[in-house]
């Protein structure tokens, strides 16, 4: 036991709640880093940047030496890749932006994916562990509201979600526009990375929204990862049912967006104007339809994802607002 | 100026009653809080660090209201009764973490928290994950938390409990010296002697009411002349029972185990006198002499059978 210190009572100026929620959120991405699975998720998602940049690279060595008989293999593995043929483009370079966006929009499946895995591992516990530990008493005897509380939890799982898709995309057009001279402007350049910006956000937001509002109605978070997955998932079954026994009419509206999956990309197409990118390279027949994501009008997916992320954020809310003022009881 | 004020403060959990009413202020300095287990001391600290709103009345601490007002709550340091941990975390993180959770930032935050667990001497063990940690060590690094944000109040809720006798000791010596600096303690426990140790000025509670306040020698004083019982283990109970038969003051005499006598008296002090003295001079073997009731239930029972003092 030392006794050499002199009790001083803080005397700075504290640093109120601003201070709150950054702290949460790097004690949070410090605990939840330690798991080796969810760093395999993180490493395996640098993949993304290394193929897409893979993929710019092919494309920029079509554009200026695709005439060539040699390089006709390459169309093949641009058409296996991206789902369209290039044969028949004139002028490629002046399409680069829009091939880059079919080069995102693939890349965000297998970012869907590292997204639904990575919140599996990390949100469950964000808050049914300080239900477990009993740690809301300890946090809610702090100066902190529930909006702190909520926030920095928030930004945790967000923090994660970004780093499988935010930044691998940023990466990539960074590293893409470097690699390969860039989009011709600075204009295009801001313009994609913006659009970018906006759907992983908006992923950030749907998915950690959902997930801490699952984590909060539950100490075990084994039930919470449960719900998460049968969220993602169900839905996607049940639009594979629909689909097929409804007339294609009645899909074209809410019956259409019952999967989170299929809202998030129809969303991605319809946010990357994927239609006129498709129609500006003249490209043939029905090969438009074919590689967009669904003809859905990207109303209905808008509609449903903000009505269960606001729902979730009611819910979620007045349930923390709940446990910070019976804290001591729960 | 008085700490804690309360003022007609009832909390009801449902149809449990937690605080009954209770109107009493705090001053400064280290006021134990004693009371037997559900008697209605967490109901009340957690009151004080706004977890729990009140069912009825009002509760204010350093001159505000406390709930709802995170200002005054980053004045309170508080030690909960529980373990509150997320057990990978290592206890420097641990106190360093609830110290920006304060409204310390930066550097701050890590001096403070370091200068914490020195007080606690847990410096040895800090970089070690909690989960490791004996129940002792928890307690500690409990109230290093409590002490980071270098509050004007420390709560702290059984913070002497599963504490062994050497660290009981240390932590009872940093509390007297937070104290002497111009820290105001509310300390509560379910052990007398404990909270007898750090100070005089008591807060009894029982059944969700103050039933004794003020100084603990002023509440001894009004113990004087109600029965007590004191308990003997001796070679030979039953010689001894029949000369303390012989006493005015003994009020009776019980042999509950062969060896075991227990004696109810109204006058305690002559009968230790006496035992003393046919200890010395009758050679009787005796190898321990206790209060049978000395014990905080028999307080409150004695103090809430109508007695309380005001």
């Amino acid at each position: 036991m030392n006794g050499s210190h002199r009790y001083e009572r803080w005397s700075g100026r504290l640093g109120g709640k601003r201070w709150v929620w950054p702290a949460i959120v790097r004690v949070g991405v410090r605990l939840a880093s330690k798991s080796a699975s969810t760093r395999l998720i993180l490493l395996a998602s640098t993949g993304f940047v290394v193929a897409s940049c893979a993929i710019f690279y092919i494309l920029s060595i079509l554009e200026a030496l695709g005439s060539r008989p040699e390089f006709n293999e390459l169309y093949g593995i641009v058409q296996v890749l991206l789902g369209v043929d290039l044969r028949g483009l004139v002028q490629m370079g002046e399409h680069r932006e829009a091939l880059w966006r079919m080069v995102f929009m693939i890349m965000l499946k297998g970012q869907l994916a590292c997204a639904l895995i990575v919140i599996a591992q990390v949100g469950p516990g964000l808050i049914a562990n300080d239900l477990r530990s009993r740690a809301l008493p300890i946090y809610f005897s702090k100066p902190i509201t529930p909006l702190s509380y909520l926030l920095g939890k928030w930004a945790i799982v967000a923090a994660f979600i970004g780093t499988v898709t935010l930044l691998p995309n940023l990466a990539s057009l960074m590293l893409g526009t470097l690699m390969t001279g860039g989009l011709g402007s600075w204009g295009q350049t801001l313009g994609l990375a913006w659009d970018l910006v906006v759907l992983d956000v908006g992923i950030m937001i749907v998915g950690g929204v959902v997930i801490l509002t699952l984590s909060a109605a539950s100490a075990d978070r084994r039930y919470v990862t449960v719900g998460w997955l049968a969220v993602c998932l169900l839905p996607m079954v049940a639009q594979g049912v629909l689909d097929d026994a409804l007339p294609s009419k009645s899909t074209q509206a809410f019956l259409g967006s019952v999967s989170p999956y299929r809202d998030v990309t129809v969303l991605a197409d319809w946010l990357f104007d994927m239609e006129a990118a498709y129609e500006g390279m003249s490209l043939p027949p029905g090969a438009a339809e074919s590689a967009l994501s669904h003809s859905l009008d990207p109303v209905y997916p808008a509609v449903v994802l903000a009505a269960v992320t606001l729902l979730a954020a009611v819910l979620c809310y007045r349930r923390v607002m709940r446990m910070s003022r019976a804290a001591a009881t729960l | 100026m008085a700490v804690i004020e309360l003022d007609g403060l009832s909390k009801w959990y449902g149809e449990v009653i937690g605080l009954n009413n209770v109107t009493v202020s705090v001053g400064g300095g280290i006021t134990g809080l004693v009371g037997p287990n559900g008697a209605g001391k967490s109901t009340l600290m957690k009151l004080a660090t706004g977890q729990l709103h009140p069912s009825a009345g009002t509760i204010r601490v350093l001159g505000r209201r406390v709930w709802d007002n995170p200002s005054v709550l980053s004045q309170i340091g508080y030690c909960p009764e529980g373990d509150v941990f997320w057990p990978e975390m290592t206890g420097r993180r641990f106190v360093q973490f609830l110290a920006r959770l304060s409204g310390l930032a930066g550097a701050a935050a890590r001096s403070a928290a370091r200068e914490a667990i020195e007080q606690t001497g847990m410096a040895e063990h800090m970089d070690r994950p909690i989960r490791g940690y004996s129940k002792g060590m928890r307690q500690r690094i409990k109230i290093a938390q409590a002490l980071a944000p270098r509050p004007k109040l420390l709560i702290l809720d059984e913070p002497l409990a599963g504490t062994d006798p050497v660290g009981r000791h240390e932590l009872t010596e940093l509390f007297g010296r937070l104290a002497a600096d111009g820290v105001d303690i509310l300390i509560s426990s379910h052990i007398l002697h404990e909270v007898e140790a750090l100070t005089q000025q008591m807060l009894m509670i029982a059944h969700g009411r103050i039933v004794a306040e003020g100084e603990l020698r002023t509440v001894r004083r009004h113990m004087q002349g109600r029965p007590h019982a004191i308990r003997v283990v001796a070679d030979d109970p039953r010689r001894l029972a029949a000369e303390l038969s012989q006493m005015a003051s003994v009020t009776g005499l019980r042999i509950t185990e062969p060896d075991t006598l227990i004696i109810e008296t109204t006058l305690p002090e002559q009968i230790y006198d006496c035992l003393g003295e046919l200890i010395l001079h009758d050679q009787m073997k005796v190898q321990e002499i206790a209060a049978a009731d000395a014990g905080l239930e028999a307080v409150y029972d004695y103090l809430t059978r109508g007695s309380a003092l005001g």
